[in-house]
């Protein structure tokens, strides 16, 4: 910690920032863990009802919400429980993805095991809730497994011009997308299914180029799964937090200097307004929206903004980015997460119970004895 | 903005390839020594290299008895000589009905596994006594052909063709295709031709009593390419000898005896020629006086006396024609191995007076030895050249063979009529004169077999196959050079060394290998051109008559005047000039180099000097030179300069370099040193040294993409990766190439952090994710060859088929035609093929598929036999093997950074960025300290904003400086990204999900996935087969041996304490092995076993003593003990060499 900012701060102030505040300096993060916990040596009061003082401070706000992507803050939480339900996401909630690929025919020049791969990283649109994980020894059924099929063939377009070279035009069907991927409903699944057929969740990803003379025919058998066993079952293309940057502003800066502030930071953070000072109109340096900028530290590269600014960032305020891959909404992933997160806990406590349980009887029996 | 990766030109190049033009030209220039090299031995304009040998290839005559040496009756003469050769473009045999398609391509010698060979024909003429000529046309054999030759079907093929005749769309040629391997001949460096240089080699010493370590040696080249070395002897008293090589014999002769045969020239004569007027240098004169002295021992004076006796003492060794007289026989052998690059005697003389003066001058210490290990001193021996070497000698041993058939029919008694046309015919047709299979077998091999040894040094290794491992490694088989086999074996490291002269533009500095081929196996810079057809010059030697050099020197008592400079075109004396006219000779020649003579004209002025090179103005003009561009600052045109004249030579290398009035030329790139693998290092300036040269060895290991014709390939095993890339940080050269269709690695998101440990000592991390969305997936294809054809002789009797006695779990992988479904997946063991065995009463014979891995079958080929009639015989099974990323495999960025993968780690767990980032590959930052690998973090942060902005980021190395560095430049991009300037980022850690303490070095760099595999190599054994002398367990991964727990390891076991292991490893799971042992002689030999000798009692008592000492005759003193089985062996060696072994024992309680 810097001696700098020791002495131009109040002890109390200093403090607080330690305690809420992550340090961004010139070389390297300064206060990164948290001390907001109980037990803490320094914060522990008897009298203080963690969960009340939790509930006070927890929040959620929604920033964004598209479909497919969405930010929102997560205010007043341990890092630990914002990583949580960041991982639960990219690797715990489930979805369907194509798994078992028989291969009937495959004289294109993409490999079967290749084919079969890409495949599999094709995001399938269809609900998971409505499906069950299929056990290794489990044969399939229409309650675990999906089935689509590609029968594809390219051929030469006969309207094709003799030195036609585009091939888009000279041949038929040489680019196999994944709109090929035909859904084969199995038991009920067409009634059940009526309302939101099953689909690839983009008609327009290249699986394979062709020529004339080439045939794809297979199946494949789509399974419940999550991200943690393979990537392609993870529901989001990212899904991660920042914490909120928070820049402060010791003295003005003015003039060409608020200019040069304001270009150290993503755009938008920072504005320069023309402020009526002393008779006279300047510019004048003024932070808008700090919760934009990518904490690049650019500015602290610049020896004139050494004392005049400082960065840190909230440690409990998560900005969290969640951006699906189509095939769940962004909101439900998020949703989903928070629910496996409790049956987690729910798990754990059950655990902790018997094991207190167990121990208890053990005490009883030795007591006994 | 267009893209920077010319990602849409390269499609449209792809999609619709020209058939009038290359797409990337530059590629095809890489090769063209190779080819224009084979194309010389049989084009115009200058007739074909292979013509001028035949001219030169002696007559051979034969007389039809017996002769004894020097009788008068000879008999009938029939002299038989070669007039012309011709190689026709390889076609189908004519016995071929099959098809009228006749041309044969590379594309099927290649599936096929046979050699790309065109027909050999020589115009074989014949007289008899002074008859008419007669000349009959015969065929000698198939010779391999150059892919992309002018013997070849592709020539002037363009990518359209070329894909239609399955090759390459951007096929180079330059190799021989023998049994389907593709062999290229090696570039090797030899002494330059026709420049005399003076040597100090102890060796040369050895020749003889009074022999020195001086001399004086010329390579001298021949029409033909094919050379003869001249060597001249200093002895101690003075003397000079001649010596030079036939047959791979030595022969010396005194300077001379030979000056005086090709000249009438007296000894006033000779010394007026030798001291040019020197006469106050009493070091000169001296010794010429007595060698001229010494010569009188000889007692001959005139030219033809001299001839002759040459004639007479060697015409046995050269085996000439009994009908030559001595006279001229000694011509002839004037003519065959005295400076055999100039024609007129007048101008060997001429040139044995300089080579006698430097000769001198180096033994006085006035001018230096000239180093051979230098490039100034050296050229390359193209590989065309060595094949029409080899050609030639074929083809004079076939004359010979002729010779060989006459005299075995004579001493047999068999009649003999050279007037019978039919006899001749005979003869012909008995003679062995098939060449093309000696042509192959030197190609397939690279074992030279001949009997001149064709002034080479080696025996070995002039071929190499051109791997197609990947794309780098192929094209840098063509473009390495090296320095000959015979120095690989050489202790001292002196002709390893890089020298500052050949660094210089020619051979790359940073391209070697390490270890034993360093500094031997060179390549060439990427500009560096071979000259391969000799311009005319013609025209020179008035030019310089011109400019007023004395073609004659004035001889007497009164020429004193000294410092002429000699003047030579080609080891060809063309006359002298004062010393300080040299420079401006030397500057006007340069300038008539533009215009009037050939750019390719190398002007080598070396100035007088005290002590230095021996002084002169060679001009060189024949092929196999180096040469390169560089820019002429006097008219600002690019000139072409020699490895000899850039020693004298004053180049800058950046404008700010050029100093005035001294420099006279400038480097076009800073670069042009480089070899193309060394210039695709991307920032290699700011690297160590050694670790670009790391590079440049990784590069050709890499997984990468070794074709874009891989259906019709044979090779025995490709690697390949699927996810390649273009790099988004690549040199220019990279574009110039082409080398976007042969992808080598993937853009990797890297962080530099120590994360979870499994990073350490240059171990690696990836993504979990990443792998499974196909980061790095590579595939190997392996090839196996099923032939039946062995009793092919006596009728076919193998059927590739399922007979009826095959059971039905056979048909699961195989087809009713015994061979393999395409796609199918073999596990070790599964059948392979099947063929039906009638010798065996129609029984189905399985071959199995040996493979530790599961494989997929890929291809399978069917190969018929040559003529297109029998059933098929043999099958070509291509099998794929998947080889994902898994721990142990070997990965490497472009900067001699290479690790191992330790982790395939959770994406979760992987730290992220601000924007959720996550790198695809952990590396451990204390890879950098010790290593200094900069180029590495520059291309980090590269990589990184070329990827934010969408461009291609220009790597060449030396392209920024002090004052515009790279950190500014690509610091500043990053800043304009939102990112950090120096490109380190904030980061969470993905298991805490705090934020690091430290912000983490996080950028895009090219990725490459070395062949290097666990997979193949990875061992294991508890227990398994013994070696059967020693009982210990065998080596070899193969064998599913061990590995060696050597001395040292036991050493350490030892400095351990650690004996219980020890033991085990040694004894217990090695040789263990019990004995009897008599413990009163201690021998492990003498005891028997008596079990009929004894009457016993009780069972318990014959147990114990059944066994005896057979000298001590005793059981009494017999015990079992432990010993290793090798050490039994040992005393059983010693015994049988008659050494008693004996043992001391002692009571174990």
């Amino acid at each position: 910690m810097s001696k700098r900012n020791s002495k131009s701060q109040g002890n109390a102030e200093r403090l607080e920032q330690l305690r809420t505040r992550v340090i961004i300096e010139k070389e390297g993060v300064e206060s990164i863990s948290s001390s907001e916990f109980p037990y803490h040596s320094s914060n522990h009061h008897q009298d203080i009802d963690y969960i009340k003082e939790f509930i006070k401070k927890f929040s959620v706000k929604i920033i964004r919400k598209e479909q497919y992507d969405m930010e929102f803050d997560l205010i007043g939480v341990d890092a630990a429980i914002a990583n949580a339900l960041r991982r639960i996401m990219i690797a715990e909630v489930p979805t369907m993805a194509i798994e078992k690929v028989y291969i009937y025919n495959n004289t294109s020049i993409v490999q079967d095991e290749v084919l079969a791969h890409r495949l599999g990283l094709i995001p399938i649109k269809a609900d998971p809730d409505r499906f069950y994980f299929k056990q290794a020894n489990e044969s399939p059924t229409d309650m675990n497994t999906i089935v689509f099929k590609i029968e594809h063939e390219c051929t030469f377009n006969p309207k094709a011009r003799e030195d036609e070279t585009d091939p888009q035009k000279l041949y038929i069907g040489h680019n196999l997308l994944s709109e090929s991927l035909t859904w084969i409903p199995k038991g009920d699944q067409e009634e059940q299914y009526a309302g939101c057929p099953i689909r690839p969740v983009h008609n327009d990803i290249l699986i394979a180029q062709m020529r004339p003379g080439q045939k794809i025919k297979i199946e494949a058998h789509c399974e419940k799964g999550i991200g943690k066993d393979h990537a392609k079952w993870s529901p989001v293309a990212t899904a991660s937090y920042r914490l909120m940057p928070e820049i402060i502003l010791k003295k003005e800066i003015t003039g060409d200097l608020a200019d040069k502030f304001a270009a150290c930071f993503t755009k938008g953070v920072v504005e320069v307004e023309d402020s009526y000072v002393e008779g006279q109109f300047i510019k004048c340096a003024k932070v808008v929206n700090p919760r934009i900028d990518m904490v690049s530290r650019e500015v602290l590269r610049h020896k004139e903004f050494e004392d005049i600014v400082q960065l840190t960032r909230i440690r409990d305020h998560f900005i969290f980015n969640v951006e699906s891959t189509g095939i769940m909404d962004s909101e439900k992933i998020f949703l989903d997460s928070v629910h496996i997160l409790q049956a987690k806990c729910k798990r754990l406590l059950a655990a902790l119970d018997h094991k207190l349980r167990e121990q208890e009887r053990d005490r009883e029996q030795m007591d006994i004895y | 903005m267009p893209s920077t990766f010319n990602t849409c030109e390269r499609e449209k190049l792809f999609l619709n390839p020209s058939s009038k033009k290359f797409g990337i030209p530059e590629l095809q220039k890489l090769v063209k020594p190779h080819i224009d090299s084979f194309n010389s031995l049989l084009e115009p304009p200058t007739k074909g290299i292979l013509n001028y040998a035949v001219i030169d290839i002696d007559p051979v005559e034969i007389f039809d008895v017996k002769v004894p040496y020097n009788s008068p009756t000879l008999g009938n003469k029939l002299k038989v000589w070669i007039e012309e050769v011709l190689i026709s473009k390889p076609f189908l045999s004519e016995h071929v009905r099959a098809t009228t398609m006749r041309k044969i391509y590379p594309a099927e010698c290649r599936e096929r596994f046979t050699t790309y060979a065109g027909k050999v024909n020589i115009k074989l003429c014949w007289k008899i006594n002074d008859g008419n000529t007669n000349f009959e046309t015969k065929y000698v054999g198939m010779a391999p052909i150059m892919v992309k030759s002018n013997r070849c079907n592709l020539q002037n093929l363009f990518p359209k063709q070329l894909i239609e005749h399955h090759e390459e769309s951007e096929e180079m040629g330059g190799y021989f295709i023998i049994n389907g391997i593709e062999k290229i001949i090696r570039l090797l460096l030899v002494q330059r031709r026709n420049y005399v240089m003076a040597i100090i080699r102890p060796s040369l010493a050895s020749r003889g009593a009074s022999y020195t370590e001086y001399g004086v040696s010329i390579r001298c080249a021949r029409q033909d390419q094919t050379t003869m070395t001249n060597i001249i002897h200093y002895l101690k008293n003075g003397n000079c000898m001649l010596r030079f090589s036939w047959k791979k014999q030595e022969y010396m002769i005194p300077v001379i005896l030979i000056m005086k045969a090709l000249i009438e020239i007296n000894d006033k004569g000779i010394f007026e020629q030798l001291v040019q007027g020197e006469f106050s240098n009493t070091f000169l004169t001296d010794r010429v006086e007595l060698m001229l002295q010494e010569f009188k021992s000889f007692a001959i004076q005139s030219k033809e006396q001299c001839v002759s006796f040459l004639g007479e003492k060697f015409r046995i060794i050269f085996s000439i024609s009994p009908s030559y007289s001595h006279k001229q026989a000694g011509e002839h052998i004037l003519k065959k191995v005295i400076l055999v690059h100039l024609k007129h005697n007048q101008d060997k003389f001429n040139l044995l007076i300089f080579m006698i003066r430097k000769l001198y001058s180096l033994v006085a210490g006035d001018c230096s030895p000239d180093n051979s290990d230098s490039p100034q001193n050296q050229e390359i021996l193209l590989g065309g050249h060595l094949y029409g070497m080899l050609i030639k000698e074929k083809l004079s041993d076939c004359l010979n063979a002729i010779r060989a058939v006459v005299a075995a029919d004579i001493a047999n008694n068999r009649p003999v009529d050279f007037n019978d046309k039919k006899y001749i015919t005979n003869v012909f047709n008995r003679s062995n004169m098939e060449i093309g299979r000696k042509l192959a077998y030197f190609l397939a091999t690279g074992n030279l077999a001949s009997n001149s040894g064709l002034d080479l040094m080696q025996t070995s290794g002039y071929t190499i196959v051109a791997e197609k491992l990947n794309f780098y490694r192929y094209i840098s088989h063509f473009r390495c050079v090296h320095r000959g086999s015979f120095f690989t074996q050489m202790k001292t490291t002196t002709v390893r060394k890089l020298l500052p002269e050949s660094w210089a533009g020619f051979i790359c500095p940073v391209h070697t290998p390490d270890g034993t081929p360093c500094g031997l196996l060179n390549h060439l810079s990427h500009t560096c051109r071979i000259i391969t057809t000799k311009p005319n010059v013609e025209m020179i030697p008035s030019i310089l008559a011109e400019m007023g050099i004395i073609t004659r020197l004035a001889t007497g008592t009164h020429v004193t005047k000294k410092n002429f400079l000699c003047v030579q075109l080609d080891g060809k004396i063309l006359g002298w000039c004062e010393s300080g006219h040299a420079q401006s000779i030397a500057n006007k020649l340069r300038l008539l180099k533009f215009d009037e003579i050939s750019i390719d004209l190398e002007i080598g002025y070396v100035p007088p000097s005290n002590g230095g090179q021996y002084p002169g103005i060679y001009l060189f003009s024949e092929q196999a030179r180096m040469m390169r561009p560089v820019k002429y600052l006097a008219n600002n045109e690019i000139d072409m300069i020699g490895s000899f004249e850039q020693v004298y030579m004053n180049i800058a290398c950046l404008e700010e370099d050029i100093i005035k009035d001294v420099t006279t030329h400038i480097e076009i790139k800073p670069t042009n040193m480089l070899s193309i693998l060394a210039n695709l290092t991307p920032f290699s300036d700011y690297n160590q040294s050694p670790r670009n040269m790391y590079q440049c060895q990784m590069a050709k290991q890499t997984m990468g993409t070794p074709s874009t014709a891989i259906m019709h390939r044979t090779d025995s095993k490709l690697y390949r990766l699927q996810t390649g890339q273009t790099p988004i940080v690549r040199p220019v050269l990279h574009n110039t190439l082409g080398l976007d269709g042969f992808p080598n690695g993937t853009n990797a998101i890297v962080a530099v952090i120590s994360y979870t440990g499994y990073d350490m000592e240059d171990a690696m991390i990836i993504n979990k994710s990443a792998h499974e969305r196909g980061f790095k997936y590579g595939t190997i294809y392996k090839s196996e060859m099923v032939s039946l054809d062995e009793f092919y002789d006596s009728g076919i009797k193998h059927h590739f088929g399922l007979g009826a006695d095959a059971p039905s779990s056979l048909r699961e992988k195989l087809d009713n035609d015994g061979l393999p479904f395409i796609g199918a997946r073999l596990k070790t063991g599964d059948p392979l093929c099947a063929y039906i065995d009638d010798t065996q009463g129609g029984k189905t014979i399985v071959k199995q598929y040996k493979g530790s891995e599961d494989a997929y079958v890929d291809q399978v080929r069917l190969l018929g036999d040559d003529l297109g009639m029998h059933e098929v015989q043999k099958v070509h099974i291509m099998l794929r093997i998947p080889r994902p990323p898994v721990i142990g495999d070997k990965f490497s960025s472009r900067h001699g950074q290479k690790g191992i993968l330790s982790r395939l780690w959770p994406q979760v767990d992987m730290p992220f960025t601000e924007s959720g980032m996550q790198p695809d590959i952990i590396i451990n930052p204390h890879a950098f300290p010790s290593r200094m690998t900069i180029g590495m973090f520059v291309e980090s942060m590269a990589g990184k904003c070329g990827a934010m902005f969408g461009v291609a980021q220009d790597s060449t190395p030396f392209r920024f400086n002090e004052e515009f560095t790279a950190i500014d430049y690509f610091g500043e991009q990053l800043v304009r990204a939102g990112y950090n300037y120096h490109g380190n980022e904030p980061m969470y850690s993905g298991i805490t999900g705090e934020e690091f303490q430290a912000d983490i070095y996080v950028g895009v760099v090219y990725y490459q996935r070395l062949r290097h595999m666990v997979s193949d190599k990875w061992q294991v054994r508890s227990t398994g087969p013994v070696h059967n002398l020693t009982m210990q367990p065998i080596g070899g991964r193969k064998r599913s041996g061990g590995i060696r727990f050597g001395e040292m390891e036991r050493d350490s076991l030892l400095a351990h304490g650690m004996s219980f292991c020890l033991q085990d490893r040694l004894m217990n799971c090695s040789d263990f092995s019990q004995c009897h042992i008599c413990r009163k002689c201690g021998s492990i030999f003498t005891s028997l076993s008596l079990k009929t000798h004894y009457q016993l009692n009780t069972n318990r008592a014959y147990k114990k003593h059944h066994i005896q000492c057979n000298i001590c005759e005793t059981s009494r003193w017999i015990s079992l003990v432990k010993i290793p089985y090798a050490f039994r062996y040992l005393a059983t060696e010693l015994a049988s060499m008659g050494v008693k072994i004996v043992l001391k024992t002692k009571d174990d309680d």
